[in-house]
C-alpha cells in the first residue's frame, strides 16, 4: 500500500463525507415539509477507492404511502358529504328557533288551535293565515337552499375537475422526469418526492390506485378500475349545471368520454372529494327535496276541504296550494315545495277573507256549496277544530330517503328532520373516522420515510468526526512525503 | 430505512391530538352551561325525530292549555249570570207570590215584572270578551230583545199585537178589566203561548242560535262551552215575567189577575228549574274542562322526561369529562414544549 493510494483514499473519503453532508442538510431542510422523504448517501467501500458515492436513495414504504392515499380519498369524500349535509340541517337546525319545517307547521296548528278557540276574531283568522304563510316561505327556502346546495356542489365538482386536470398534468411532467432520470441513473430522488406529492393532492380529489412499472413508470387508476394517467394522461371533463331545481339532474364527470362519476357512471368512482360532493348533489339533496315536496303535498291533502255535503269528489286545495291551483295532486310532484302557496282568497292582506278558514269555501268563495257555516255563524268553530287537527290526520307519502310512508304529516315532518340528522351523524361520524385514519396513516408514513433532527444531527457528529480524520490523515501522510522528501533530499 | 421517529410525524400526532382535544372541550362546555347535549342532531342522528315530536307535542299542549283557560273564564262568566239571574228570580217568586195573597198589589207585581225583564234582558245579552254568552255560536249579534222599557223592542210589539187580536184592545185600555178568566186562558194556551214556542220565540224575541259553541279541550275531546237564549227555560222565565208585566194586569178584575199569576209563577218555577238545569250542565262542562287541563299538565310532564331523557347530560358526567379534558389538553401543551427543547441540537 503506497502513502498516495492512502492519500487518494482520504481525499475520495473527504468527497463523499461533504456529499453526505449536504444530503444531511438537505434533510433537515425538508424535516418540516410533508411529503418529503429521507435521503439517504449509498456508499459503498471500495478496494482502490476507499469509499465511493453510488447515488442517493430515499425512504419508501409503498404499502403506507398507498394505505395514506386511499384513506385521503376516503376522507375527503367524507367531508365534502359531511359540509353538504350540513348545508342542508341548517333548515332543521333548533338554532334557527322555530324558522324549521316543523317548527311553523306547529306554529301553524297553534295559531289554529286559537282561532278555533276564538271562531269570531278574525285577527286570530288571520293570524293562522299569516302562520301558513310563514310555513310556505320556510319551505320555499328550505327548497332553495337545497337547490343551492346542489349548485354548489356541482360548481365544487366543476373546480376539482379543473384541479384533477392540472395536478394530472404536473404528474405527467414529473413521471417523464423521474423516468427519464431513472433510467440513466441519475438522482431522482426530488422528483420522485414532488411526484408522491401530487398524487397525494390527486388522491384528496378522487380515489386512485397506482402501480409501478420499470425505471420508476407510474399508472395511476381510479378506485373504480379506469385508468388516469397511463404513460399519458386521460382527460376529465365536466359540463357544470347552472340552475337547478328539483328537476334537475346534474352532469357526470367523464373520463376518456366515459361518465365515471355522477349518472349512468360506468365503472364507478368510490371516493375522492369528487365522490362526496356528486353523492350530495345526486342522492341527499334530491332525496331531501322530494321530503320537503311530500310535506307541501302533505300540506294540501291536510287542509284541502270538500263540499258542505262532503262528497268526496268535490275535494279542492283549501288553505294551501300548488300555485294557483285548487288540484290536490296525488302522487310526489317534483318542485312543489318551491311552488306551494296560499290560497289568496283567504289571505286578507290579499284582498281575501280570513273567516273563510271557518266558514269553509277558501277554493270556491262564490260556490255556497263549500259553505259549511251556512247562516254565517261568528262563533262557528266545527271547520277550525277539523282544521285545528288536521295535521294529525293519516296520510300516505311517497318514499323519499329514509322518512315515513305513512302517517300524520307532523310525524313526516319530524321523520325528515330525524332523516337529515341521521344522515349529518353518519356523514359525520365517518368523516371522523376516516380524517383519524387518514392522520393515522399520514403519521405512520412520515414516521416511516420523515426525517429525524436527531438522527440527522448525531449523523452530522458522524460526518464531523470521519471529515476530521480524512483531514487528519491527509496531513499526516502530507508530512510524511515531507521528511520523505528531506531524508532524500 | 428510517432511523427514529420523524419530528414531523411527532408534531402531526401532537397537532391533531390538541385539535380533536379542543373540538370536544367546546362541546362539553356548552354542555355543562346548558345541562343538555351540545349538537342534538348530531347526538341522536334519526333519533332527532323523537325528539322533534315530543316537543311539538308540548307546544300543543300547552296552547291548549291556555285555551282552556279562556273557555274555564268564559263558563265562569256563564255560571255568574246565571247565578244573579237565579237570585232576580227568587225575589220576584216572592212578590208574585205576594200579589196573589189578599193584600197584595197587581200594581206592584207588574212594576216588579217589569224592571225583572229588564234586567233579564241585561242579563241573557251579557257579553264577555265582545262575545254575547247566550246567544250560541252567534256570538256577534245580541240574542234577545224583552226589555219592556225600550218601546221598540222586538218582543214585546209583538205581545202588544197579539193582545190586540186576541181582545181588541191595548193592555192599558180600561176594559181589561172586562176579560174573564176564561177568556185570559183561552189567551194564554193560544196566542199568548204561541209568541213563546220555539218558532215564535225565534221570530219575535230571540237572535241567538241554538247551536252552542263547541271547544276541543284536549287532544281529542270536544265540550259545548255555552249556553244559548232559545234554552226552553228562558222562554219560561221571559214568559212567565211578560204575562205580569205586559198584559195589563193592574187593571184586570181579581179573577182574572189571579189566572195570569198562577200561570206565571208556575212557568217561572219551570224556568228557575231549568236555569239550575243549565248550570248543573255548565258545572259538568267546568269540571271535564279542569280535568283535561290536569290530564294534559301530566301529558306535558311525562313528555317532557322523555325529552329529558334524550336530551339532558349528565352534569356530574359533564363536569368529571370537562375536568379530564382540561388536564389532557394542559398535558398535551405540556409535551408539546417538552417535545420540542427535546433536541440533540441543544447539546451539541
Amino acid at each position: 500500500m503506497s502513502l498516495t493510494a492512502a492519500l487518494t483514499s482520504a481525499r475520495n473519503s473527504l468527497s463523499v463525507r461533504s456529499a453526505e453532508t449536504d444530503i444531511v442538510s438537505r434533510n433537515v431542510a425538508g424535516v418540516n415539509e410533508a411529503g418529503y422523504s429521507l435521503k439517504r448517501a449509498n456508499v459503498a467501500a471500495d478496494q482502490t477507492s476507499g469509499v465511493r458515492l453510488l447515488g442517493v436513495t430515499r425512504a419508501t414504504d409503498t404499502a403506507l404511502f398507498q394505505s395514506m392515499v386511499r384513506a385521503s380519498s376516503d376522507a375527503a369524500a367524507r367531508s365534502a358529504l359531511l359540509s353538504g349535509v350540513e348545508a342542508l340541517q341548517q333548515t332543521v337546525d333548533p338554532a334557527f328557533g322555530d324558522s324549521t319545517p316543523t317548527g311553523r307547521l306547529g306554529a301553524l296548528v297553534d295559531a289554529l288551535t286559537q282561532a278555533a278557540a276564538a271562531p269570531s276574531d278574525q285577527s286570530l283568522a288571520q293570524n293562522a293565515v299569516d302562520k301558513a304563510q310563514d310555513l310556505v316561505r320556510t319551505l320555499q327556502d328550505a327548497a332553495a337552499t337545497i337547490q343551492q346546495a346542489r349548485k354548489t356542489a356541482d360548481a365544487d365538482i366543476s373546480a376539482s375537475v379543473s384541479n384533477i386536470n392540472s395536478l394530472l398534468q404536473q404528474f405527467q411532467a414529473l413521471n417523464a422526469r423521474v423516468v427519464g432520470n431513472t433510467a440513466v441513473g441519475r438522482d431522482a430522488t426530488a422528483d420522485l418526492d414532488a411526484r408522491d406529492k401530487v398524487l397525494s393532492q390527486l388522491s384528496q380529489e378522487i380515489g386512485i390506485r397506482t402501480s409501478v412499472r420499470q425505471n420508476n413508470d407510474v399508472q395511476i387508476y381510479t378506485d373504480g378500475g379506469g385508468t388516469l394517467f397511463d404513460t399519458s394522461m386521460r382527460e376529465v371533463t365536466f359540463k357544470p349545471t347552472t340552475t337547478f331545481d328539483a328537476n334537475t339532474i346534474g352532469n357526470a364527470v367523464m373520463i376518456d368520454g366515459l361518465p365515471a362519476i355522477g349518472p349512468d357512471a360506468v365503472m364507478g368512482v368510490k371516493s375522492g372529494r369528487v365522490f362526496g360532493l356528486a353523492q350530495m348533489r345526486d342522492s341527499i339533496a334530491p332525496s331531501y327535496q322530494g321530503q320537503l315536496d311530500e310535506i307541501a303535498r302533505g300540506l294540501i291533502a291536510a287542509y284541502s276541504e270538500t263540499n258542505a255535503a262532503g262528497e268526496p269528489a268535490s275535494a279542492a286545495a283549501g288553505l294551501f296550494r300548488d300555485g294557483a291551483s285548487i288540484v290536490i295532486p296525488a302522487d310526489l310532484s317534483p318542485g312543489l315545495a318551491a311552488r306551494l302557496s296560499v290560497a289568496a282568497s283567504v289571505d286578507r292582506k290579499q284582498g281575501g277573507n280570513s273567516f273563510l278558514l271557518r266558514d269553509g269555501g277558501i277554493s270556491n268563495p262564490a260556490d255556497p256549496a263549500y259553505k259549511l257555516n251556512a247562516t254565517g255563524a261568528a262563533s262557528f268553530s266545527d271547520r277550525l277544530r277539523a282544521l285545528s287537527i288536521a295535521n294529525e290526520n293519516m296520510q300516505a307519502f311517497a318514499s323519499s330517503g329514509g322518512a315515513i310512508t305513512a302517517g300524520s304529516l307532523s310525524l313526516y315532518a319530524s321523520s325528515s328532520t330525524g332523516w337529515i340528522e341521521g344522515q349529518r351523524q353518519f356523514a359525520s361520524t365517518e368523516a371522523e373516522q376516516k380524517s383519524a385514519f387518514l392522520d393515522r396513516a399520514t403519521q405512520a408514513l412520515s414516521s416511516a420515510t420523515g426525517v429525524s433532527l436527531d438522527t440527522e444531527m448525531s449523523k452530522m457528529l458522524d460526518l464531523e468526526r470521519a471529515y476530521q480524520g480524512s483531514a487528519k490523515l491527509i496531513s499526516v501522510v502530507d508530512s510524511m512525503i515531507q521528511s520523505l522528501l528531506q531524508a532524500a533530499g | 430505512m428510517a432511523d427514529g421517529v420523524s419530528n414531523l410525524s411527532s408534531s402531526l400526532a401532537l397537532r391533531a391530538s390538541v385539535a380533536r382535544l379542543q373540538r370536544d372541550m367546546s362541546a362539553v362546555r356548552v354542555e355543562a352551561s346548558t345541562g343538555k347535549i351540545a349538537d342534538r342532531g348530531l347526538a341522536l342522528g334519526q333519533r332527532t325525530s323523537v325528539a322533534v315530536d315530543l316537543q311539538e307535542q308540548v307546544k300543543r299542549i300547552d296552547t291548549i292549555k291556555s285555551m282552556n283557560a279562556n273557555v274555564s273564564s268564559r263558563l265562569q262568566a256563564t255560571q255568574d249570570t246565571l247565578d244573579s239571574m237565579r237570585s232576580i228570580l227568587t225575589t220576584i217568586m216572592d212578590q208574585f207570590a205576594q200579589a196573589k195573597t189578599a193584600g197584595g198589589s197587581m200594581a206592584l207585581a207588574q212594576k216588579s215584572a217589569r224592571d225583572a225583564l229588564a234586567q233579564l234582558n241585561d242579563k241573557l245579552n251579557a257579553s264577555f270578551n265582545g262575545q254575547y254568552l247566550f246567544a250560541g255560536v252567534n256570538t256577534d249579534v245580541r240574542p234577545v230583545s224583552t226589555s219592556p222599557n225600550d218601546p221598540a223592542s222586538m218582543g214585546m210589539v209583538a205581545v202588544d199585537a197579539s193582545f190586540m187580536a186576541q181582545f181588541g184592545m191595548s193592555q192599558t185600555d180600561a176594559s181589561v178589566s172586562n176579560i174573564t178568566p176564561e177568556n185570559m186562558s183561552a189567551y194564554l194556551e193560544g196566542g199568548f203561548d204561541e209568541l213563546f214556542s220555539e218558532a215564535g220565540w225565534r221570530s219575535n224575541f230571540s237572535a241567538a242560535a241554538d247551536k252552542v259553541i263547541q271547544s276541543r279541550v284536549s287532544m281529542s275531546e270536544v265540550v259545548d262551552s255555552s249556553a244559548s237564549a232559545d234554552a226552553q227555560s228562558f222562554r219560561d222565565i221571559t214568559r212567565a215575567l211578560t204575562l205580569v208585566a205586559h198584559t195589563g194586569i193592574e187593571k184586570m178584575n181579581p179573577k182574572t189577575s189571579a189566572v195570569v199569576i198562577d200561570a206565571a209563577m208556575k212557568a217561572l218555577g219551570a224556568g228557575q228549574e231549568g236555569v239550575a238545569g243549565i248550570q248543573a250542565d255548565l258545572g259538568r262542562v267546568q269540571a271535564r274542562v279542569t280535568e283535561a287541563s290536569d290530564r294534559l299538565t301530566i301529558q306535558s310532564q311525562s313528555l317532557a322526561k322523555s325529552i329529558g331523557n334524550l336530551e339532558d347530560v349528565d352534569p356530574y358526567e359533564v363536569s368529571v369529562r370537562l375536568n379530564n379534558l382540561s388536564t389532557q389538553i394542559e398535558t398535551s401543551y405540556a409535551l408539546t414544549s417538552r417535545i420540542q427543547n427535546l433536541s440533540l441540537l441543544k447539546y451539541l
